[in-house]
């Protein structure tokens, strides 16, 4: 709470610092109500006195009240969706309004890079999200607000875990090697890394506009591969003084728990165990033993307004969000203050923003999620004497609950950010302006082992520092004109960006007093002391322009061309030119379909670009360096051990971006008087010089050292294969019924890509790079170590394409039979969809939200490891499940597609039951819910849950059960604006 | 009007292209690696540039190569539970294919030391500023470059032999034996002269020592190679080593593997330097089994499964010291006290008291289901602790500090009987055989009159069990004699080798041929 009552003041003393002042001295009061055609109130429709900057928003009923200095003057109402109108005061006291929709699938302003466009006069295909649309519920990470929003945009959870990140795929998979991320753009500055995001408190989040195709994110050059999610942060506006605060509270348990054995079933199972090692005549359940209920809450206070000109929004969040493994969780302090200023008769614009968030996390302990499942129910957590039951056996097999409670993994994660705008008008029609932005983000972690856990005989600890910089500025020009039916608008910048990267990391083992944990690295064992420090930078220059010309708003095209140069590209190939064009048919314009009553809005699209995505690339990937390798290697002069340092990477002079060639046709609808809207796109996309780690022959090339999944081996990260993407997406909104009392709008997506690895073969520096088949991911073998080759890279199939043999039973001695001949099996979704219900029935509101998956597989690697080979694992002191103990199988785990499971799934992702209050003194708007996130899952898939995650090619589609399982969680908020 | 707008656009578009010009500098500045001509340009940095070559000998030392050649060569069964010892036992019954990934971590080592190597001989080449010891610092690149195409030739026959940095890779083809021999012959006839006599300076470098006994084993396995013997060569190389009067043999055997070992100089030619810290081994954790730690002397939980059959064990006699280096029977820690394997029901006890960890000779079957309880599979082979951890509490297994012998003076030894046996029949240096022999048994009472090839052989074996000998030494006595050293079927599960004699080489790892469509693969792959 002390925060909360810091904050308050802390944004007040902002605002006045700032110079706002309130309303001057009022004279005469008018008020009255604003309605729709259908005769629903409309609240928060802006209402101002026009050259005055007063100005207030309607209530939830629709009502407002207004000072205004003088019987005459002109009342202004305006509401995002409706017709502004303007009525002239005339001394009356009462003025009821009529606010007309308009089509708002149209009039809705998206950003998309480098400006904004009304979405009729939009060109590419970009799909627009509000914050009325967004998800509800115990969102405690952004992107979750539009999670099954938005057709081709696959957001995947595949854990609980609150410092986990979601995987954010667009039109699928683009690289092997690169990020796969979509840019994420927020006010027009982009992150350094989409994981920032969570770093951003979701309810400061006023819209998202996902560019999709090739053409609208051909703008972003060398950066817009993976599509461009343009999120747009709520900003003040002219009215009074409006304080919105929104909270939540939310309850996380464990959504499915595995069947597994109870100590007495264990003992009865295994008999010769009893009173064994791994017996202490427990029944402990490791999986509730070592979660809870987690409980989450969250608030944000905002507080904007805006006078003649100058506009402001200042907000404060707080999350405390308990994660589901014990001594795990998220907490997070922000603030974020934005400012407009507009001067010299509005040619003249000034936009600052500042935001400071506070992420302090406390990671899951390693190995728990295994333990958790693997570990001997017959063991305790406790002795009698109430300590821990400490036990170490098998692979880091331990006591999960003192491993979870005694181990210290935290970090403290800092992001800043500085950006401002200046435009003006230089001549009509002609505006000239500046960026400047920094973003800082740092993150401090610290560790600590005591004795004895994991096995260690020696406590350790560490701390860590790392900082990602990036300085950002542009000069940007626009034209905007129209003569006639021609309407012009150009766009040129400049931009430059600068990326620095900087950590530092210290640690150490045997610590006599383990009371100082990383707090004091020096009292450890002088000669186990650790530290590293690293330090890397990389430059972005970019020119880019686009013009766009329409006639008519009948007839537009669109073109664009970037230009980047980056130091992170070899020296032949330092700069890259990214075109795209497009042009659109607003069909519904024409004379012959003027005339068809049900179509409101038609409008068909066809767009090229291309893109690059440079993430694969390191700052210096393209240069040979030296780097320490390998081992320490004695001196014999010096008598010590010494740092070897070799070469660590190839050259690569030719080294560049991967370059994505889109195509895309699309079509907008709105149809029988605007119940049904929608869109429909194809898309036919290609990786050309996709970048991979290609295998190379030693000799001539060195052996390079291993890395965290590869293994020393010869290879250079070269452009040589491609990749292809080919896909449709669907996405409907119909409103079923559309009463003032009661309505039911049925929306949903679905989309369908296809994705090949189409060659991954070529030239590198003259020398033809044979087809490469690489290993992606692997499962566990019989040891439990992760060594079997599972997944694989190869042309012609989708990426992570499974081989295996099929499994045909067991033999007499329990041994599993396995064809030698394998297969492949793409475990790839044919569909992901989703679909949502709207109801609302005077002030109720209830949404119920679905999402699926159709046709994937995943590997149940984690049930693979507990189910095989029953009798030894009792022997080796762990559990099982209760369908195991009959499985038969008496060998170790081996690669079948026996696991290789259905991981199709329906999800009940979200439903939600609102109540709107109306009529309460000095409230504009109050708003009241409860929700359920996962409400059930309808899945054959056996293991915890079916969506697994992909960001990473070692496991994809690979389930280990290695992190936190799903949580099903309920939540109550509100949300209320006074003002 | 117009014109000034004109004007203003014009000017502003001026401006634009000064910043083109002005602002697109893009030169990468590195902070935390460094580039190739910064780091030569320091002589300081430079002296240490022959390190990679030596991080690729510690690869070798404590890789796949020793593991492969050992298990291959009958001298380790691999039972590790849970199928985790496949590969090596893939080794032990020759039943290896092109694709183990394990053939292809051998190409890697060797051929990391090889392309180090040429690096940095480019590199030392390309200065302005050579040091003062450049002929003597080139020198040892080349023969640790022999080194590494030694072994590469001995393993995989023919191999591309590539000197150059930047080499065209189009360029790059298998080499047959016969050339990379001839290379080989020529490079360390040149190059051994240069190098430094041993000397602290060098412990754990190429010297000149090393280089001849290099020669010898190349010459020692010459009708291998090439099917024309080198007798009288090898005795020549030995010899080179011997009057050099630099090394003898330790008195005690096993002082050359002791966690101190790097005091010992005085018989180890070349070793791969180790620290507990620095640059560790888990040499315990291979062969002790879970719960057999206490009995050796470490902390850890090792992960079973290196282990020796009878018919290993059994050519040591009781009265041969070397037989210490065998763990066998019931473990005990130091202070007496059995070891517990409770890893174990009692159902599932020996006889010997239950739970009690005892190795048996019995190595029936990779096979655990052949077994009749787990126990006896666990427990199943002689354990080898030649390299005995330190006896500090300190040592978990997988920390040790014992410096890994490459070559040692017993080597030139028996190497020089032996060609001497095969060139003239009888064996004029006798005292170098004896001089091992009574290392070995304390006294003279145990000295062979008259060695044959067959005494050789066993002695070979006996000394240099788990050195990466065996593999090598079974062919060589296999093609000199025709007697299946190496392919002759041996317990348990291998058979007689195909006639052919493919295995006597193993395969290009499938990868580099699919990376080089110039190699040419083994014939029988």
């Amino acid at each position: 709470m002390c925060k909360k009552s810091l904050l308050k003041p802390m944004l007040f003393s902002l605002l006045l610092l700032l110079g706002i002042q309130q309303s001057q001295a009022q004279d005469k009061v008018v008020s009255g109500k604003v309605v729709n055609e259908q005769n629903t109130p409309i609240s928060d429709v802006s209402v101002i006195v026009k050259g005055s900057g007063t100005g207030i928003n309607t209530k939830s009923d629709g009502t407002f009240q207004i000072s205004v200095p003088s019987n005459q003057g002109v009342l202004v109402f305006s509401n995002i969706g409706y017709a502004t109108k303007e009525i002239s005061i005339n001394g009356s006291t009462v003025i009821n309004v009529t606010l007309l929709q308009l089509n708002t699938t149209l009039t809705d302003v998206v950003v998309v890079g480098y400006g904004s466009s009304k979405k009729k006069d939009l060109t590419g295909a970009v799909a627009n999200v509000t914050s009325k649309d967004f998800n509800q519920g115990a969102i405690t990470n952004p992107i979750q607000q539009i999670q099954g929003r938005v057709a081709g945009l696959v957001i995947t959870t595949s854990t609980g875990d609150p410092n986990a990140n979601p995987s954010i795929r667009l039109r699928g998979q683009t690289s092997l090697s690169g990020g796969q991320d979509p840019l994420i753009v927020v006010d027009g500055i982009p992150l350094d890394d989409a994981n920032q995001l969570s770093n951003i408190p979701p309810g400061d989040i006023a819209s998202y506009d996902v560019l999709k195709d090739a053409s609208a994110t051909s703008i972003f050059g060398s950066r817009g591969a993976n599509g461009v999610i343009m999120i747009t942060t709520k900003k003040g506006r002219t009215g009074a003084v409006k304080v919105e605060y929104n909270s939540f509270f939310a309850m996380d348990k464990q959504s499915k728990y595995l069947d597994l054995l109870t100590g007495d079933e264990w003992r009865k199972a295994n008999p010769a165990a009893v009173g064994g090692r791994y017996d202490n005549g427990a029944n402990t359940d490791w999986q509730r033993a070592v979660t809870r209920t987690a409980y989450t809450h969250n608030h944000n206070l905002a507080i904007s307004g805006g006078s003649k000109g100058f506009n402001y929004r200042g907000s404060a969040s707080y999350l405390n969000q308990e994660g589901l493994i014990l001594n795990s969780g998220k907490q997070q302090i922000g603030l974020r203050f934005n400012a407009q200023q507009k001067a010299l008769n509005d040619r003249l614009e000034i936009n600052l923003g500042i935001v400071s968030t506070q992420t302090n996390r406390k990671f899951v302990a390693g190995f728990t999620p295994e333990r958790m499942n693997s570990t001997s129910p017959a063991l305790a957590v406790y002795n009698d004497d109430g300590s821990y039951n400490t036990f170490s056996f098998g692979l880091g097999e331990q006591n999960a609950v003192q491993a979870t409670e005694k181990t210290v993994s935290k970090a403290t994660e800092y992001l800043t950010q500085i950006f401002g705008t200046i435009d003006y008008e230089l001549i009509k029609n002609f505006k000239v302006g500046v960026l400047g932005a920094f973003t800082n983000f740092n993150s401090t972690g610290n560790y600590f082992l005591p004795t004895n856990i994991n096995g260690n005989l020696l406590n350790e600890a560490s701390r860590s520092s790392n900082t990602r910089k990036n300085q950002r500025g542009d000069v940007h020009l626009n034209y905007l004109n129209n003569w006639g039916k021609h309407n012009v608008n150009a766009t040129a910048v400049y931009e430059y960006n600068y990326f620095a990267s900087e950590g530092f990391s210290a640690s150490g083992r045997d610590f006599a007093i383990p009371f100082f944990q990383d707090n004091n690295l020096g009292t450890g064992d002088p000669l186990q002391r650790s530290i590293s420090s690293g330090k890397d930078e990389f430059k972005l220059i970019s020119f880019l322009g686009r013009v766009g010309y329409n006639y008519d708003s009948k007839y537009y095209i669109t073109a664009s061309l970037r230009r980047d140069g980056s130091s992170k590209f070899g020296k032949n190939n330092r700069w890259g030119y990214f075109p795209s064009a497009s042009i659109a048919w607003r069909i519904s314009q024409e004379s012959f379909l003027k005339n068809v009553s049900w179509i409101d809005e038609m409008k068909i699209r066809v767009g090229y670009g291309q893109t690059g995505n440079s993430d694969a690339i390191t700052p210096y990937a393209a240069i040979l360096t030296y780097a320490p390798i390998g081992s320490n290697v004695y001196n014999p002069v010096t008598g010590t051990f010494i740092t070897a340092y070799g070469p660590n990477q190839n050259a690569n002079p030719d080294l560049r971006w991967e370059k994505r060639i889109g195509r895309n046709i699309g079509i907008d609808f709105s149809l029988f008087k605007k119940r049904l809207t929608g869109d429909f796109n194809v898309f036919n996309d290609r990786t050309e010089n996709l970048l991979f780690d290609y295998t190379l022959p030693s000799p001539p090339f060195f052996i390079l050292p291993g890395g965290p999944g590869v293994p020393e081996s010869a290879r250079v990260l070269a452009n040589v294969g491609t990749l292809s993407n080919k896909g449709a997406e669907l996405a409907l909104n119909y409103r079923i019924i559309d009463k003032a009392n009661f309505s039911w709008t049925l929306g949903g997506i679905i989309s369908s890509v296809r994705t090949r690895v189409t060659s991954l073969a070529g030239n590198f520096a003259g020398f033809t790079i044979k087809d490469t088949v690489a290993i992606a991911g692997y499962s566990t073998d019989a040891a439990g170590n992760s060594t079997v080759p599972t997944t694989y890279l190869r042309a012609g199939y989708v990426p992570y394409v499974f081989y295996v043999g099929s499994f045909n039973g067991i033999d007499a001695n329990g041994k599993q039979l396995i064809d030698s001949v394998k297969r492949f099996i793409d475990p790839s979704p044919r569909f992901n969809y989703a679909f949502t219900n709207n109801f609302r029935y005077k002030n109720w509101n209830l949404n119920i939200f679905f999402r699926g998956v159709s046709g994937q597989k995943a590997y149940n690697n984690g049930l693979a490891y507990l189910e095989s080979g029953v009798p030894n694992r009792f022997i080796r002191g762990y559990n099982t499940t209760k369908s195991a103990l009959t499985n038969g199988i008496k060998d170790g785990q081996a690669l079948s597609d026996k696991w290789l499971e259905n991981a199709s799934f329906l999800r009940l992702d979200n439903a939600s039951l609102g109540y709107t209050f109306q009529n309460i003194k000095g409230v504009q708007n109050l708003n009241v819910f409860i929700g359920c996130n996962n409400l059930f899952v309808i899945t054959k898939y056996r293991g915890l849950d079916p969506e697994i995650g992909v960001a990473n090619a070692n496991s994809a589609y690979i389930s280990r059960d290695n992190s936190t399982p799903r949580t099903r969680s309920i939540s109550v908020g509100i949300n209320v604006t006074f003002q | 009007m117009k014109s000034i707008n004109f004007k203003i656009v014009t000017g502003i578009f001026i401006l634009f292209l000064t910043m083109n010009i002005s602002c697109t500098k893009l030169d990468p500045v590195p902070y935390s690696v460094v580039t190739s001509e910064v780091f030569w340009s320091d002589p300081a940095q430079a002296a240490n540039a022959v390190a990679p070559v030596y991080d690729a000998l510690n690869g070798f030392a404590n890789g796949e190569n020793m593991r492969l050649s050992n298990a291959s060569g009958g001298q380790i069964a691999d039972i590790r539970d849970f199928g985790g010892g496949g590969y090596l036992q893939l080794m032990w019954k020759h039943t290896w294919s092109k694709t183990d990934g394990s053939i292809n971590q051998m190409w890697n080592t060797l051929y990391k030391g090889v392309t180090s190597a040429n690096f940095i001989l480019a590199q030392l080449d390309a200065l302005d500023d050579k040091p003062s010891n450049i002929a003597a610092l080139n020198a040892q690149l080349k023969v640790m470059r022999a080194f590494f195409l030694y072994h590469a030739m001995d393993n995989f026959g023919n191999i591309p032999l590539d000197t150059l940095y930047n080499a065209d890779p189009n360029t790059i083809k298998t080499n047959s034996r016969q050339e990379v021999f001839n290379f080989l012959e020529r490079e360390l006839i040149a190059n051994a002269p240069l190098l430094d006599d041993k000397s602290d300076l060098n412990y754990g470098r190429a010297n000149k020592q090393v280089g001849y006994t290099l020669l010898a084993q190349l010459y020692l396995n010459a009708q291998v190679y090439t099917g024309t013997p080198r007798w009288a060569g090898t005795i020549a190389a030995c010899d080179s080593v011997i009057n050099s009067g630099l090394y003898s043999l330790s008195g005690n055997y096993f002082d050359n593997f002791s966690f101190d070992n790097n005091v010992h100089k005085e018989e180890n030619i070349l070793v791969a330097p180790k620290d507990r810290v620095l640059n560790n081994f888990p040499g315990m954790m291979e062969t002790i089994q879970d719960n057999g730690g206490p009995a050796v002397g470490i902390t850890g939980s090792p992960w079973n499964g290196f282990c020796a059959t009878a018919d290993i064990y059994n050519k040591y006699e009781g009265s041969d010291k070397r037989i210490r280096q065998w763990l066998v029977g019931v473990q005990k820690d130091a202070n007496g006290t059995r070891t517990i394997d409770d890893d174990y029901s009692p159902g599932d006890a020996l006889a010997a008291g239950s739970g009690v960890l005892s190795y048996n000779l019995n190595v029936v079957s990779f096979d655990q289901s052949l077994y009749p309880n787990s126990d006896s599979f666990q427990f199943a082979g002689a354990r080898n602790v030649k390299y005995y951890p330190e006896q500090n509490g300190r040592c978990d297994g997988t920390n040790m500090g014992n410096d890994l012998v490459m070559m040692r003076l017993a080597d030139v030894y028996l190497m020089k009987v032996e060609a001497e046996l095969r060139l003239n029949g009888s064996v004029a240096s006798m005292d170098l055989l004896n001089q091992v022999r009574q290392r070995a048994y304390g006294d003279a009472s145990h000295n062979i009159p008259a060695p044959t090839l067959n005494d050789i052989y066993d002695e070979r074996t006996r000394e240099f069990m788990w050195e990466g000998y065996s593999r090598r030494d079974g062919i060589r006595f296999e093609v000199a004699s025709d007697t299946p050293y190496f392919s002759a079927a041996r317990r348990p599960e291998k058979l007689l080798d195909p006639a052919d004699g493919h295995t006597r080489i193993f395969p290009i790892p499938a990868v580099q041929i699919t990376a080089n469509s110039n190699l040419t693969q083994n014939p029988g792959y």
